[in-house]
């Protein structure tokens, strides 16, 4: 029954976010246009803009939650999040210096910015090899400072370029449309990425409890936990890569998951991806309607509900019980 | 058995442990006792495969204990830490099941089909039955102490390493830990090391006691012997005396039917 409830719940969000938009869809003229294989305006409209946006808004999704269950198991903390690390602020440094030079698929870039910031974290963080809670959330901001930083400067350096009014919607969570070949080698990507995760879900169960008992208890704790930690990094830079910063559903999806499915990742991690997924649809709709036939970037959205549901945690000290 | 020859270890340059050897054998209990920072925990991880010896060798039935590749040797010995922390949202059936992460294949996808028999066996011996949907979080130490073993013994190891099994325990759970062990070495010929501070404890249940001191081994025997007033004396410095009428709080194993 409850399993019901949320593929309905999941079809309502899908359809609802394939419904709305600066211009309304008429659905009978989308059939008409798909079945008879000679366009319509709507059903250019649909295949055009409306399913590719509504797939990539799932993708950042899946890999932002995917990253931070990761991130919360590997850190053993529940306060990691791809977001307040400063991972997806090194991804859009690297994933805008590869636009400003010109380079067709900043993905790589990206990718090598998330993981280069993670490394400047954890190296902060350390303390007698374990990862102090504190100096971590603090070096996360030390980052995600620097890297705003960076990213205002770049900006400023493009001001009066065409394309510069587009970045800035775009750093901000703003999801511009990408052509279809675009979006599905960026797709593929997040699938190796997802799915990489998911293998490990047995270890990170083991590293949940600390890289000491997850040797004793047989896992080479070293050689995998920086092997999730390089996917983390993948995953979250593919998600920038998509569409610049989505706060929140890296910090909050997890939380969730995690009383939906247990703490067993093998059931939380698919949970987390399922719900992000589900969760980015569901705000880069809302985006789209608040103040349509205008936008507001997907992330403004996610931080005034994250933001202060993530407040009410902190207060109820769920968070960290 | 567990052969242990001619160990060294050293951490950022000075000496922690310095030509260590001893046998341990099966269905003993051993007590590993010391001052603070002699090198009771480092030689628990040297055996437990957490830590690299920096010389000297730990062998078991041909096997070698390798922080690279853990896995054959997890199947043998069991490490059990002085603190066990509560992964967020993690229940006690999670964290037990654990255990099996050692007999598993497909970088533990793929489970032996008498998983779920081992797992409600080691709830059952450790009283755990009632607990299996209880959040660890809300578990106290001594319950946190049952769910470690009852991971360890899920495990299949032949030996266990304790580190500090009395710390945070009140002496009725103490007691209750000590009799479990007591019946698994009885039974299972589960061969037991504990490194501890409580020398009432190695005298009550050890059957043999090593002293370490400075990173050496400075006696190794029986725990009348090992733990005499001269024996202790020497190794932490402080003259020992006993106080005539007053008895030992817990059961010890002379009790035991």
């Amino acid at each position: 029954m409850r399993r019901i409830t949320w593929l309905t719940v999941a079809i309502l969000v899908v359809l609802f976010a394939l419904a709305v938009g600066g211009t309304p869809l008429h659905w009978k003229e989308v059939w008409k246009g798909l079945s008879t294989g000679s366009p319509t305006a709507d059903s250019s409209l649909f295949v055009m803009l409306r399913a590719p946006r509504v797939l990539m808004a799932a993708v950042i999704g899946a890999l932002l939650a995917a990253s931070g269950t990761t991130l919360q198991a590997l850190l053993r903390n529940p306060l990691a999040d791809p977001y307040l690390l400063g991972v997806s602020g090194g991804a859009a440094v690297g994933a805008v210096a590869g636009l400003i030079m010109g380079v067709a698929f900043p993905a790589p870039l990206a990718m090598t910015g998330a993981a280069i910031s993670l490394a400047v974290v954890l190296f902060a963080a350390r303390e007698d090899k374990t990862v102090n809670i504190t100096r971590m959330v603090l070096a996360g901001a030390a980052v995600h400072s620097l890297s705003s930083a960076g990213l205002t400067l770049l900006l400023m350096r493009m001001s009066g370029r065409p394309d510069a009014g587009g970045l800035y919607f775009w750093l901000l969570g703003g999801l511009t449309p990408l052509p279809w070949n675009t979006l599905i080698t960026l797709s593929l990507m997040a699938a190796v990425a997802l799915t990489a995760l998911f293998a490990l879900s047995p270890a990170l169960n083991l590293l949940t409890l600390g890289p000491e008992s997850a040797t004793a208890l047989g896992l080479p704790a070293n050689r995998v936990a920086w092997t999730a930690l390089l996917f983390a990094a993948m995953a979250t830079g593919l998600a920038v890569t998509f569409n610049g910063m989505i706060p929140f559903v890296g910090l909050l999806v997890p939380h969730a998951a995690r009383a939906w499915a247990g703490a067993d990742h093998r059931r939380s991690l698919p949970a987390s991806a399922a719900l992000g997924a589900l969760l980015v649809v569901a705000a880069d709709a809302l985006a789209r309607w608040i103040c349509a036939p205008r936008e507001i970037p997907t992330g403004v959205v996610t931080a005034l509900a994250g933001a202060p549901f993530f407040l009410v945690l902190l207060y109820r000290r769920r968070i960290l019980s | 058995m567990i052969h242990v020859r001619n160990l060294c270890f050293s951490y950022n340059g000075g000496f922690r442990l310095e030509d260590v050897s001893f046998h341990l054998r099966p269905a003993q209990i051993t007590a590993l006792v010391g001052p603070n920072g002699s090198g009771k925990s480092t030689l628990l991880k040297l055996l437990a495969g957490i830590l690299s010896p920096t010389g000297g060798e730990i062998v078991a039935g041909g096997d070698r204990p390798s922080p690279s590749h853990p896995h054959p040797w997890a199947r043998r010995v069991a490490w059990l830490p002085q603190e066990m922390d509560a992964p967020p949202g993690a229940l006690v059936e999670d964290t037990v099941r654990l255990g099996l992460f050692p007999r598993s294949k497909t970088w533990g996808w793929r489970l032996p089909g008498d998983s779920e028999e081992r797992l409600a066996r080691a709830l059952r011996v450790f009283d755990l039955v009632e607990f299996r949907r209880k959040p660890l979080a809300r578990l106290s130490g001594g319950e946190r102490r049952r769910v470690l073993l009852a991971r360890a013994l899920v495990q299949g190891a032949q030996a266990f390493l304790l580190d500090e099994p009395a710390a945070h325990l009140d002496p009725r759970r103490h007691a209750e830990v000590m009799d479990v062990l007591l019946r698994l070495q009885r039974e299972q010929g589960i061969l037991v090391l504990m490194a501890t501070h409580d020398v009432n404890l190695a005298l009550g249940f050890a059957d043999r006691v090593l002293l370490l001191s400075a990173g050496r081994l400075v006696a190794d025997g029986p725990p009348a012997s090992v733990l005499s007033h001269a024996g202790l004396e020497r190794a932490y410095g402080l003259p020992a005396r006993s106080v005539p009428g007053i008895e030992f709080f817990i059961s010890s194993k002379e009790n035991q039917p």
